[in-house]
């Protein structure tokens, strides 16, 4: 047989070669004794079967994996969900005076700790809004006044409460989604609420948003 | 779901019927070992048959368990404990493996096409296997055997030149004999 295609080397020696290999291969094929295959088709096929069963088993088995392992990264860290902070940086003030409860809340906010800001200075029941503004505050000049009374009527942050006080808060936003030149004056309140004296105050409200408009800088 | 799993094994079985022996064939002249060639053989259809479906769409089902085939082979030679079938090459020092066929052993006039086979060195013998029974394109070979064509080219001009001066008979009419 020739191979009209086949110029396995640039010289023209393959050419000349008036041997041809493929004929003189498949006669000696031909003219070796070959003993009887000793093969097994469905022994073959059932091996196959198993085998495509591990193939197909396999992707499962890794994903069921993974998902057990993120589930014990949180089972173990006590994190919300994994992606959210766990770093625990400042230690909550249970019984501190609701300026001073500000005070943490921000310098946590500030640290990343997300998770634990909202955890712990939070009242219960405001998940949806955390997973919102869940992000890294990045702010500076935090001024945080004294608290004055807040009303815990009906249609107010505090509706429900026993007892409210606000916090007002000044600071300097440095970044944010809604800010696109420059740096961001917040001129802010905190809404703090417990039902005793003897519980720690609790975030209810927080008015210290960005603006959502383009301001100068005033850094 | 019962008739699709048989119309898939009958498909199956005809093609094994029709494609064993050529690859029996194929794995002999690299290995020349016929019982372990069935073994080889046997595992490559294992994987064809546990990917039936997808090959079978695909429309190279030979082409698909023939790559299948020497991927093994190719991954045999590199074990240590296939050594011992592979004295006629293993004895030659591994700076010649690639270079030069094993002149050494019984005449090699007196050898047939596949005992000088036996005597390349291995990737010549790959190769020559691919392209000279096979008759596989150059860009073919190089793709399954993972290195440049050029690789190829030189590799099989070298196989063919040996195998040509070993099979070649002055004495004949027509200068070769079997």
């Amino acid at each position: 047989m020739t191979h009209p295609d086949h110029h396995d080397h640039p010289g023209e020696d393959d050419d000349r070669l008036q041997f041809d290999v493929s004929a003189g291969l498949r006669a000696a094929l031909d003219d070796r004794p070959a003993p009887p295959p000793t093969w097994d088709l469905q022994r073959m096929k059932s091996r196959g079967r198993r085998r495509r069963t591990r193939a197909r088993a396999v992707p499962v088995v890794a994903g069921l994996l993974l998902v057990a392992g993120a589930g014990a990264v949180v089972a173990t860290t006590g994190a919300g969900c994994p992606w959210n902070s766990a770093t625990t940086t400042v230690a909550p003030s249970v019984g501190g005076d609701p300026d001073q409860v500000v005070r943490d809340y921000l310098a946590a906010r500030r640290a990343g700790d997300n998770a634990r800001a909202f955890d712990d200075y939070w009242v219960p029941g405001v998940g949806a809004r955390i997973d919102v503004t869940g992000e890294r505050l990045s702010a500076d000049r935090i001024d945080v006044g004294a608290p004055h009374p807040e009303p815990t009527g009906p249609g107010t942050p505090a509706q429900g409460w026993e007892q409210a006080v606000s916090v007002p808060v000044t600071m300097t936003w440095d970044s944010g989604p809604g800010l696109t030149t420059g740096k961001a004056p917040v001129d802010g309140q905190v809404v703090l609420v417990r039902d005793s004296d003897g519980q720690p105050w609790r975030i209810a409200s927080s008015f210290l948003e960005p603006p959502l408009y383009s301001v100068p800088n005033v850094g | 779901m019962r008739h699709r799993d048989d119309d898939r094994d009958e498909s199956f079985d005809a093609f094994a019927a029709a494609t064993m022996p050529r690859l029996r064939r194929v794995a002999y002249a690299w290995c020349h070992d016929w019982h372990h060639s069935d073994d080889v053989v046997q595992d490559t259809m294992e994987r064809v048959y546990a990917a039936w479906p997808r090959v079978r769409r695909g429309g190279e089902e030979y082409a698909y368990a023939r790559t299948t085939l020497v991927r093994r082979l190719i991954s045999e030679n590199r074990r240590a404990w296939r050594r011992h079938e592979d004295t006629g090459l293993e004895a030659v020092p591994a700076s010649r493996h690639d270079t030069a066929p094993d002149a050494t052993g019984p005449a090699l006039e007196r050898l047939d096409a596949l005992d000088l086979l036996r005597r390349l060195p291995v990737r010549q013998r790959a190769v020559a296997v691919l392209r000279f029974l096979e008759d596989l394109p150059v860009g073919e070979v190089a793709d399954l055997l993972q290195c440049s064509e050029g690789t190829v080219k030189s590799q099989a001009h070298h196989a063919r030149r040996f195998l040509h001066e070993h099979l070649t008979d002055p004495h004949t009419p027509d200068g070769a004999r079997r």
